[in-house]
């Protein structure tokens, strides 16, 4: 029989390392934790810094947006961004930011942008006919009453192929203006003589401007460019009057309170004293008061130009976002459209003084909808609204006949 | 047959003080680990609620229509001054926003009290005027969003880097040592890790 014995002094010392180590691993589990905590905070710090990211790039055109990398101001100069920009599908655009920590925590985010692109639309009453930009086409398009469109003046070639864009003025009075929303130039077509092609100024921290809309007033005196890259209107000038041809000021201008969204459009009235502004962002028009004595109560001084209303136009019940702007150049009606909707705005005399918005909305027809109206613009002679989309149709709506939306070119 | 025998005296001692030696290393290891942990659970707690308390904050912010404090000075802002408040300071953002599921707008206020380091949302009467202190009434007690927060912080970002775009950033911070600052401390606080907490977003009404 084998003898019974106790643990000997070597058993003894293995169990206690055992016991030891079995600790010691135990033990560096809260370690790790702390680990996984450090971990998690870092997740929480790239997943804001890249909805910072993002929010900048939702605030910039989709057109502007460029793929880069880089690092963020301190206290996160250690965390590094990349955005990545990739067409998805048709004018979609999918934009993603990329955030990395030091440690390797990584934050994606992803969102898809529209790339916009506007085709302005300008009636000619007297001499009855429209002038508008179509896709593809590198001339501005004329159309006379009762006929079929024919190519105007061309834009000159630019760094890429140009796309007229915006256009205002008179042609057949030999004042025309395009703008070039591949270029980010404009372009005037004078009744005798070449082109002149004017690139807007450049100001510090500011991106170069890109036209959504334009429109003068009846002597083509100033033209009024809306620039959806800084959310601002430009002005030039066309007239010895306010010192001949050229940019007014080198950035644009805009309200503060409330400030400007993105603008689609611009129009202005025969005398040049009112313009109104299309701000797509906030669903709502504005307007700017030129040569206005001093205002105050409900406006905001544009210094040497005039006054903004504070006032956001919109209908009772709201409207989309609007694109371009149409006014009566001898009254105060303006006309604008939305997705699904021509929207007018009248002013009323009030039996107590002053003035009521007055709004009508029409809706319009599913083809025109589909087609996505760009632009717009009113012939006040044949009260007739004509619409450019950006499908290349061209629309007229006579307003005497509610309802009667006809398409004059483009499609089939 | 060799009689039966247990540990000897030396052996006995031996064991018994490596045990000894032993346990104290394990307990010291466990004492420490389980501050480490208790630690690390209030850092991730206080982290976590500045986290909701920023994220909040910057998402009733993009729906700002009217900001009614800090003030807009009468020269109008100054691009990237920042409004901020440490440790035993206070700070108030007061603000009207939208309300898109009703249509009625509310009257919000985030505050920071640096002397007992809390964020608190306040919810103010919907006809505030910032400048009928009457009209300034709260419609009900502060909700604590977040303590164990050292600072607070606002500024409004330069529009023309924003592509004409009004933004504004908010920032809340914790320290890593917070029982150490003390009025009259002379040691310089450090930020805990992953802190301060920074957010800039599209506010329409600045």
């Amino acid at each position: 029989m084998r003898r019974p014995r106790g643990a000997s002094i070597l058993e003894v010392l293995l169990a206690l390392l055992i016991l030891f180590l079995a600790t010691l691993y135990l033990l560096s589990l809260f370690a790790s934790g702390q680990s996984f905590t450090l971990r998690g905070r870092e997740y929480s710090a790239t997943t804001f810094l890249a909805q910072n990211r993002m929010e900048e790039l939702l605030a910039a055109p989709a057109d502007v947006l460029a793929a880069s990398t880089g690092t963020f101001p301190s206290p996160h100069e250690d965390y590094r961004y990349e955005i990545r920009i990739s067409d998805y599908e048709g004018d979609l655009k999918l934009v993603e930011v990329i955030v990395t920590s030091p440690r390797g925590a990584r934050s994606r985010l992803q969102t898809l942008r529209r790339v916009d692109t506007f085709f302005g639309i300008a009636c000619d009453p007297a001499a009855e006919t429209v002038v508008f930009a179509q896709p593809g086409k590198v001339q501005v398009q004329l159309l006379a009453e009762g006929g079929s469109p024919g190519d105007g003046p061309g834009l000159p070639a630019g760094a890429t192929a140009p796309q007229p864009g915006a256009v205002a003025g008179y042609p057949n009075l030999g004042l025309l203006w395009a703008v070039d929303q591949n270029n980010g130039n404009l372009t005037y077509f004078p009744a005798e003589g070449n082109a002149e092609t004017l690139t807007p100024p450049s100001a510090l921290g500011q991106d170069r401007p890109r036209f959504a809309g334009a429109a003068t007033d009846a002597a083509a005196n100033r033209l009024f460019l809306a620039d959806r890259a800084n959310r601002g209107l430009w002005i030039v000038n066309d007239s010895e009057a306010f010192g001949g041809r050229g940019w007014d000021g080198r950035s644009p201008m805009a309200p503060e309170d409330p400030p400007l969204g993105t603008p689609s459009g611009v129009g202005v009235d025969a005398a040049g004293s009112v313009v109104w502004v299309a701000d797509t962002e906030n669903q709502c028009l504005r307007m700017l008061r030129l040569s206005a004595p001093t205002l105050t109560a409900g406006y905001e001084q544009e210094p040497g130009v005039g006054w903004w209303s504070r006032t956001q136009f919109k209908p009772p019940d709201g409207m989309g976002a609007p694109q371009g702007v149409a006014v009566n150049p001898w009254s105060s009606t303006v006309f604008t459209v939305d997705a699904a909707n021509l929207v007018r705005l009248d002013f009323v005399p009030r039996t107590g003084g002053g003035y009521a918005e007055a709004w009508t909305l029409t809706a319009l027809p599913e083809d025109l909808a589909a087609a996505r109206p760009s632009g717009l613009c009113f012939d006040p002679y044949r009260n007739v609204v004509y619409l450019n989309t950006r499908a290349g149709q061209v629309w007229k709506h006579t307003l005497a006949a509610p309802g009667t939306f006809l398409r004059l070119a483009g499609g089939t | 047959m060799r009689p039966c025998r247990g540990f000897t005296v030396a052996e006995a001692l031996i064991s018994l003080g490596l045990f000894a030696l032993v346990l104290v290393v394990v307990g010291e290891l466990t004492v420490a680990s389980y501050r480490v942990h208790t630690r690390t659970t209030e850092r991730a707690t206080v982290f976590r609620m500045a986290t909701t308390a920023a994220d909040r904050m910057s998402r009733e912010l993009r729906l700002c229509k009217a900001l009614y404090a800090p003030e807009r000075p009468a020269g109008g802002w100054t691009w990237g001054r920042r409004y901020e408040a440490g440790p035993n300071q206070r700070l108030t953002i007061v603000f009207r926003r939208a309300q898109p599921a009703t249509g009625q707008d509310l009257v919000l206020g985030y505050r920071f009290d640096g002397q007992k380091r809390v964020v608190d949302r306040l919810l103010y009467r919907n006809d505030f005027d910032p400048q009928r202190p009457e009209t300034q009434v709260l419609l009900e007690r502060p909700r604590k969003l977040a303590d164990g927060i050292d600072g607070m912080a606002f500024w409004p970002l330069d529009p023309g880097t924003r592509h004409g775009a009004n933004f504004a950033g908010v920032e809340v911070s914790m320290l890593a040592e917070p029982e150490r600052v003390v009025p009259g401390s002379t040691g310089t606080p450090t930020p805990m890790p992953g802190s301060p907490i920074r957010a800039e977003v599209g506010v329409k009404g600045l």
